[in-house]
């Protein structure tokens, strides 16, 4: 479930902000076939040591999703959400057999997933919109002149006037996140960066595969209109150095 | 630039969803790629990790006692059998002893002299004893390993004491009469005379605001009473309207700025009811808070925040400067312009101006806040 991921992660440019995906590729490619599954079920076997191997292994991507998940108001219960759903594991390791074909990226998600929704409801935010996540799904959007076309590629190695574009563009990315309603931040985040199948997504928000592809749909296409809008594909290096 | 096309997104478990590449490299150069969890946060959850598991790697009773066998094998056993007998046969031999003087009937003189020589006799040997038993549980029930917490109790690396709001001075006052007279009679005196920054810790949150009014802290130093509003009760009308017309005194800040150049703590200067300052002893957070009407989430102040703006100055310094970004990448997006950077031991004034009707501002030194009805303060937009 995971090679996939890291696949894509090695298509990303390389810089400082990537440092962090990078350490976890490189993790990973040494994991000696120990997968995540045998690391849990080593854990609830009794090893401390293979929790030590998982946390490593999924604390920093985890942490992103929680807050990225929180957004900017709730920043300050990322920490809180993370130990929950961190002490739910190793609280629920004897049911580990229990999971069955999920994987354990999936399970550690949905918890965290569980949580945020817990935290969303205590803060008094809206969980679901009505008009998200539910019918057909979108067909895939491309905005007006495509401006992608005309942004520099995810190269490995970009350029510095590159690194600074796309560090603007994370910026910018942060905040559409924010103006998307938690189901579609949800798929987008799952199935983007931490490379979930829309089956996974699907068990671990409790729909059926088609719910969450339009879900991830409808955030993708919000997302290259609110990234399209916000990034001309003129957008220079001065620009982006601009005053704050 | 070169325009061109990047790799086509990759396939991460269906076919027919790839991943957007250009997102995917937006993700990766977010600021919060970096984020990562506090390293005591980490540590504690490896520690909860561990000890959730230790129960099952401690050793059984059987070898926890193995040391016991020893007194199966014949010497040890003979050894010991003769130990406890000889105690028993001293504890015998030495109780009526003891107990003698106290019951023996009052005798002849011979008799008293014998018997307190032998009450003497017994105290001395008694009381190497009788001062030990004092001691001897005690030093039992310190001997005593204690008893390892659960993995949650131990738990608790997460500030949520830096997100909640400050603890009401209520329950610790109940059982302290004098206390509560204190508090009653600092509230009184609070609502008669218009104080300075009164230095409640224990403020509670605000509770109505609904207008977006910028308004500008600290006040000027010389100013003789500080504005009522800044005080730990809302401002009556009165007093508003006079913390208006300070506020609107201040030139520049430059007497508050002369008054700061001081190296006196903030707790001093509070009860001498001086204004609120900037301190640092080094580079930290001033933290400016503002909790919307209603409670929810807080909002921090930053530079580019629409709501907020902060300006600093350090004592001496001629010029107003914005606050830094955090250092940390994760709390650089969500808390822009809250870094005050002092020399070590400076201090300087603050000039914020806010939307609503809370000023508040933590520092290491305590927490000064104020509150202003809703609406109050619009005439000091700027």
């Amino acid at each position: 479930m995971r090679a996939p991921a890291e696949s894509a992660i090695d298509h990303l440019p390389a810089g400082e902000p990537a440092a962090a995906a990078i350490d976890d590729v490189a993790d990973d490619a040494d994991a000696d076939a120990r997968t995540d599954q045998m690391l849990m079920s080593a854990f609830a076997a009794g090893q401390a040591q293979a929790f030590d191997r998982l946390y490593e292994r999924h604390h920093r991507g985890l942490y992103r999703f929680i807050g990225r998940l929180l957004g900017r108001d709730g920043a300050r219960q990322v920490d809180e959400v993370f130990q929950d759903t961190w002490l739910r594991v190793i609280q629920s390791r004897s049911r580990w057999s229990a999971q069955g074909a999920a994987g354990f990226r999936t399970w550690l998600f949905t918890i965290a997933h569980n949580r945020v929704i817990d935290q969303w409801r205590k803060s008094g935010r809206e969980v679901a919109w009505p008009d998200s996540g539910s019918g057909d799904a979108p067909a895939a959007f491309t905005p007006a002149g495509t401006p992608w076309a005309d942004w520099p590629a995810a190269d490995p190695s970009p350029a510095a006037d590159e690194r600074l574009f796309w560090r603007r563009a994370g910026q910018r990315l942060l905040a559409c996140l924010e103006e998307l309603p938690l189901p579609q931040r949800t798929a987008f985040l799952m199935h983007h960066e931490h490379g979930l199948s829309m089956a996974d997504i699907a068990a671990a928000v409790g729909l059926n595969p088609e719910t969450a592809k339009s879900r991830l749909r409808y955030a993708m296409n919000k997302l290259r209109l609110c990234m399209g809008a916000h990034l001309p594909p003129d957008l220079s290096a001065a620009a982006v150095e601009g005053p704050r | 630039m070169t325009p061109r096309h990047g790799p086509a997104g990759d396939q991460p478990g269906d076919a027919d969803e790839p991943r957007d590449p250009h997102l995917l490299a937006a993700l990766a150069q977010a600021p919060d790629a970096l984020a990562g969890p506090p390293a005591a946060l980490s540590a504690a959850l490896r520690r909860a990790a561990h000890d959730a598991l230790a129960p099952a790697s401690a050793p059984t009773p059987r070898s926890r006692w193995a040391w016991l066998d020893i007194w199966r094998q014949p010497v040890w056993a003979g050894g010991l059998s003769a130990a406890v007998m000889s105690a028993v046969v001293l504890a015998l031999w030495w109780q009526p002893q003891a107990d003698g003087p106290a019951e023996a009937p009052e005798g002849t003189a011979d008799t008293r002299v014998a018997d307190t020589r032998r009450s003497g006799a017994s105290a001395q040997a008694a009381s190497p004893p009788a001062a030990e038993p004092a001691p001897a549980p005690a030093t039992m029930s310190e001997a005593r390993p204690a008893a390892p917490p659960a993995p949650e109790a131990k738990l608790d690396p997460v500030p949520r004491s830096a997100a909640a709001p400050p603890p009401s001075p209520k329950p610790r006052d109940q059982g302290r009469p004098a206390v509560r007279e204190e508090a009653a009679r600092a509230k009184t005196e609070a609502a008669a005379a218009p104080p300075a920054e009164t230095a409640d810790l224990h403020a509670p949150p605000p509770t109505a605001a609904t207008t977006a009014a910028p308004t500008t802290a600290p006040p000027p130093a010389p100013a003789p009473a500080a504005p009522a509003g800044l005080s730990s009760a809302p401002a009556s009308p009165p007093q508003l309207a006079r913390l208006i017309d300070q506020l609107r005194a201040i030139p520049d800040a430059a007497a508050a700025s002369k008054a700061a150049e001081t190296d006196a703590p903030m707790r001093e200067r509070r009860q001498a009811g001086q204004p609120p300052t900037a301190f640092a002893k080094l580079q930290h957070a001033s933290g400016w808070r503002w909790t919307p009407p209603g409670g929810g989430a807080e909002i921090a102040a930053g530079n580019d925040a629409a709501l907020w703006l902060q300006r600093l100055r350090e004592a001496g310094a001629g010029h107003w400067q914005p606050g830094l970004a955090s250092p940390d990448q994760a709390e650089a997006a969500s808390r822009p312009g809250t870094i005050v950077s002092f020399t070590g031991g400076a201090a300087g004034p603050i000039r914020i101006t806010l939307s609503g009707n809370m000023v508040q501002w933590h520092s290491t030194e305590g927490l000064w806040w104020a509150e202003i009805p809703p609406g109050a303060a619009d005439g000091l937009r700027r």
